[in-house]
């Protein structure tokens, strides 16, 4: 009886029901986002500085005028993204939380396109509801809507918001909305590359559909598509002869340094170099294997249900699903299937097929990639795990309905309590314990380094560290510091490895590959002071330098209960010619 | 005449003829693995038998349990389904699923209790009493081998969760059971994912066929959740076991739907090519992959101090128990000291003595790897253990 008073309170009071699960996903996305998780992170500094220099000057930070493509560290971003966090930061400055608005914004808004593609496909108010409901407290959603290190979640939102549009473009026949598709989709290929994958073939999909779907003025769509993906290619060839072309060599699972092609020339070893062997233990059957592994596991309880403590920054540690979600979650898949295949109308197949689509592609950016199953990558995918759960959820209800009340209430009850308890435990663990236990995934070193130079800035005539402590440093300082483009493009020094652009001096800051820090020599007539910043191990060889008597101040940067490999002291000393290796 | 003909055929010729498929794994027998597992040699120990290094004749034992398995159930489906093909095709699936193939490649205590709880469901008992009598055998260490040990709840989920995952069941197989993963292989062979999706709805419409594959399925997760200790392809045989039976419908489903026409050769097809795939990687690289696990290593050290009657006495670092079991075994007049680390280098130093010590140890007795005389490796020339012997 009270599930049935419930019902009744929730459909009087249905749209201010939907609006309060927006302010609390709102809230959930936004809440302290400068602060949670901590950063920036390397990826977030370079995307943010960048957008900050574009809001300035239109230009990157290697003084390109509206790129096509960010060169970065040498690992070409996608611009859109930054392009869009050039508004924020240049309303409200450089921040943390301007660098990271935009996704938070898009995971805000692909609250709504999830409802929507719910509702477009089942048009039942109470699955959508519950779809809602669910995606809020998504783990990966809430997640990737507070990092910014690419567009990824901007990308996930296009291509939920792009397929929204066709859903209400099959159901309505409103040819603006088929255009509206074919852009969101385009967009989303230049704000992250899972964009690149999912993106050209849910066009394709799309193209195909509606050359289908009798319109007025259809042909204008089409010669639209046309031209839209004339446009898309021209930009990704120009990324291409800037240097785009690169990331998929080292992300990818293809080439004849990779795993997969390593184990085919050992297993053919083996086997003697057999007939047989090279018959059985080729590219074609190894490669297939391998994207077969990968495919599956995008739908395996491991990579879906398990949490995993991991070192990676754009990795969530819980999994898309909560586990009272997971069974829903293979059961609507299969129901799913079946209808597809066995209803009889022509409408609803439309929109299952689309729908199955959509699930069936988005884990293919991850199956091509390294380090697969990936998260960010299959993020594509966002939104279909609410879908498909409550789809199933509502056939459960159905089934249960004959049942007595009493039992259905209690086993209702159950899985609401096992819910929301997993639910609290996840927010519990990502605005607490992430914070406190895992701030080192985000740089928190480097990051208290450039706090401690942007205010010492004036203090101090050189800043200088070594790549013991980062490999990339230079950009944690410009980013806190907001420093001048006109200051970067003045003072910078640098070379390139690889293609890979390694900064060796900004302005005051410079950048070494190591210390001799035995080999100090304390020249006191020099003037001027240098700021050092030494690791552990380097903090204890300069402790038995004949320069540690000069040091004019000492001091930790962390405190001592901080693991050994991630201390810095930094040491401030008159200048003087310091040994570099 | 035709019912009689019928029940003869179900009686005696399939069950017979499932027996024979299953003693084809006699052929495996001496060939892989070419080394014991320490299960192995500590169960020959406890019989009071001493055997060569190049015998493996004790492995029979294993392949007739492992024949009695499809056997018992065809008869289990067969009393359930009612339908003998159906049982028959199931059995066969189970029989050359890679996942019974590597587990009864060996004698272990796993396959027996597979081979008991069948033969518990054969009886005609009723449900409930099947199940807690087959839950009593399978907790019970005289069976297992294996003292219950509980892992935390969440822990628990999550070694559920990861059992039946499906990238695990089809393709990579599970990476801690080393040695019992066959190389680029999952428990299943990669097609039988279809099979999977489409035995799991076709056995939900068959009511009573439904019953053992639940049943099975709850022993199955009771197994991963009282022996959280025992590797992974161990403690998921019941629930392996389960999937096979799902699998098994789904062939026996497709077949029948797709009997006249070219969809039935093709599942044949596949099904073959798989199979001979993963019984080529089982041949040629199963012994060459996890022999970091199999007593590869241990075993060229018996075959060196065989060939070394001067040496009286072995010496062995700390932490060194599987050595000290397999060479202990084979050469039971060897006598076998083990040393701690600061000991080393004075023991080591007696006459007619042999020391076998692992790589950290080498620094302690002021000793780099390159002057080491003796090396025992895997197969892929990665070096387990260094030898020492005196002048």
């Amino acid at each position: 009886m009270a599930i049935h008073k419930f019902a009744e309170l929730v459909k009087k009071h249905y749209v201010p029901v939907i609006l309060i699960l927006l302010a609390i996903g709102t809230l959930l996305r936004f809440y302290r986002l400068g602060t949670i998780p901590y950063g920036p992170e390397i990826d977030e500094a370079s995307v943010g500085y960048n957008a900050y220099v574009i809001s300035k000057t239109l230009h990157d930070e290697w003084g390109r005028f509206l790129p096509t493509i960010f060169e970065a560290f040498g690992d070409f971003k996608n611009p859109l993204y930054i392009y869009l966090t050039s508004i924020p930061v240049k309303l409200f400055g450089l921040s943390l939380a301007t660098t990271r608005f935009i996704n938070a914004l898009a995971g805000s808004l692909a609250m709504l396109t999830v409802y929507g593609i719910s509702w477009q496909v089942f048009k039942n108010r109470w699955l959508s509801l519950l779809t809602l409901g669910l995606f809020v407290f998504s783990p990966p959603a809430i997640f990737f809507s507070r990092i910014a290190g690419d567009g990824i979640m901007l990308s996930a939102f296009l291509i939920s918001a792009a397929l929204y549009s066709e859903l209400i473009y099959l159901n309505s026949k409103k040819l603006r909305f088929a255009v509206l598709a074919s852009s969101l989709l385009i967009l989303s290929m230049f704000s992250y590359n899972l964009g690149r994958i999912v993106g050209p073939l849910l066009f394709c999909l799309f193209l195909l559909l509606n050359a289908f779907v009798k319109t007025k003025r259809s042909w204008l769509y089409l010669v639209f598509s046309v031209i839209l993906l004339a446009a898309a290619g021209v930009l990704i060839y120009q990324q291409a002869q800037i240097g785009g072309a690169d990331r998929m060599k080292y992300v990818g699972i293809f080439g004849e340094k990779k795993a997969t092609v390593l184990e085919v020339n050992e297993y053919r070893g083996e086997g003697k170099n057999t007939k047989l062997a090279k018959l059985m233990y080729n590219k074609a059957s190894f490669y297939g294997l391998t994207l077969a592994g990968n495919y599956l596991s995008h739908f395996g309880t491991d990579f879906l249900s398990v949490i995993k403590m991991r070192s990676e920054v754009f990795e969530s540690y819980y999994p898309p699903l909560y586990l009272v979600v997971t069974p829903f979650y293979y059961l609507g898949l299969f129901l799913l299937g079946r209808l597809f295949f066995t209803t009889k109308n022509q409408r609803q197949r439309l929109l299952l097929g689309v729908l199955l689509f959509w699930i069936l592609v988005s884990p293919l950016p991850s199956t091509i990639t390294e380090g697969a199953p990936s998260g960010k990558r299959d993020l594509a995918a966002l939104g279909s795990f609410e879908i498909v759960s409550v789809f199933a959820f509502f056939e459960f209800l159905t089934f249960i309905k004959g049942k007595k009340l009493h039992y259905r209430a209690i086993g209702l009850t159950l899985l609401a309590v096992g819910y929301f308890v997993q639910v609290g435990i996840f927010l519990s663990f990502f605005f607490h314990d992430y914070m406190l236990h895992y701030s080192y995934n985000y740089q928190k070193r480097e990051n208290l380094i450039a706090e401690y130079i942007t205010a010492h800035y004036q203090g101090s005539d050189t800043f200088m560290y070594s790549e013991q402590i980062s490999g990339r440093p230079y950009i944690y300082p410009v980013f806190h510091l907001s420093l001048s483009p006109e200051t970067l493009w003045k003072t910078r020094e640098y070379h390139q490895i690889d293609r890979w652009n390694s900064i060796t001096k900004v302005d005051k800051m410079k950048f070494v590959p190591a210390f001799v820090l035995e080999s100090f020599t304390c020249d006191k007539t020099s003037t001027g002071i240098i700021s050092l910043f030494l690791s552990q191990e380097e903090y204890m060889l300069f402790l038995s330098s004949p320069c540690a008597r000069s040091a004019q101040a000492s001091q930790s940067l962390l405190n001592p209960e901080a693991r050994l490999k991630n201390r810095v002291y930094v040491i401030t000393l008159p200048y003087y010619e310091v040994p570099i290796k | 005449m035709k019912f009689q003909l019928n029940n003869i055929v179900g009686a005696v010729f399939l069950p017979v003829s499932l027996f024979i498929i299953g003693l084809g794994k006699l052929w495996y027998v001496g060939k892989v693995p070419k080394s014991p597992s320490l299960d192995e040699l500590n169960l020959l120990q406890n019989c009071g038998l001493h055997l060569s290094t190049s015998d493996f004749s004790y492995r029979i034992l294993a392949v007739v349990l492992a024949a009695l398995v499809p056997v018992l159930l065809y008869l289990v489906m067969k009393k359930y389904c009612k339908d003998q093909l159906a049982a028959y095709i199931i059995s066969v699936v189970t029989t050359v699923s890679p996942w019974f193939t590597a587990l009864s490649l060996t004698l272990n205590p796993f396959l027996l209790v597979v081979t008991l709880i069948l033969g518990i469901y054969v009886l005609p008992l009723s449900p409930l009493f099947q199940f807690m009598a087959s839950a009593l055998v399978l907790l019970s260490p005289a069976f297992t081998g294996h003292t219950i040990s509980f892992a935390p709840p969440l822990e628990s989920i999550t070694n559920i969760l990861r059992s039946i995952d499906l990238k695990t069941l089809f393709i990579t197989g599970d990476f801690n059971s080393t040695f019992l993963r066959i190389p680029k292989t999952g428990f299943f062979m990669l097609i039988d994912v279809v099979f999977l999706v489409w035995g799991s709805w076709t056995v939900g419409k068959n009511r009573r066929g439904i019953l053992p594959v639940v049943s099975l399925l709850a022993l199955g997760i009771l197994q991963i959740v009282f022996f959280s200790n025992t590797l992974p392809a161990f403690r998921s045989t019941l629930l392996l076991l389960s999937l096979s039976i799902m699998i098994g419908f789904g062939y026996y489903s497709l077949l029948m739907k797709a009997k006249h026409n070219i969809l039935f050769l093709l599942i044949l097809v596949v099904t073959m090519i798989n199979f001979f795939y993963y019984q080529n990687l089982l041949v040629a690289h199963f012994d060459k992959k996890n022999s970091g696990d199999w007593t590869y290593a241990e075993m060229q050290i018996v075959e060196y101090l065989k060939a070394m009657p001067a040496v009286h006495r072995l010496v062995l670092g700390p932490h060194e128990e599987t050595v000290k079991t397999v060479v202990g075994y084979y050469l039971p007049t060897l006598k076998i000291t083990t040393v701690e680390t600061v000991q080393l280098a004075k023991e080591c130093a007696a006459p007619h003595t042999f020391c076998v010590i692992k790589g950290e140890h080498l620094k302690g007795l002021n000793m780099r790897e390159e002057e080491t005389k003796n090396m025992f490796n895997v197969y892929s020339g990665l070096t387990l253990y260094y030898g020492l012997k005196t002048e």
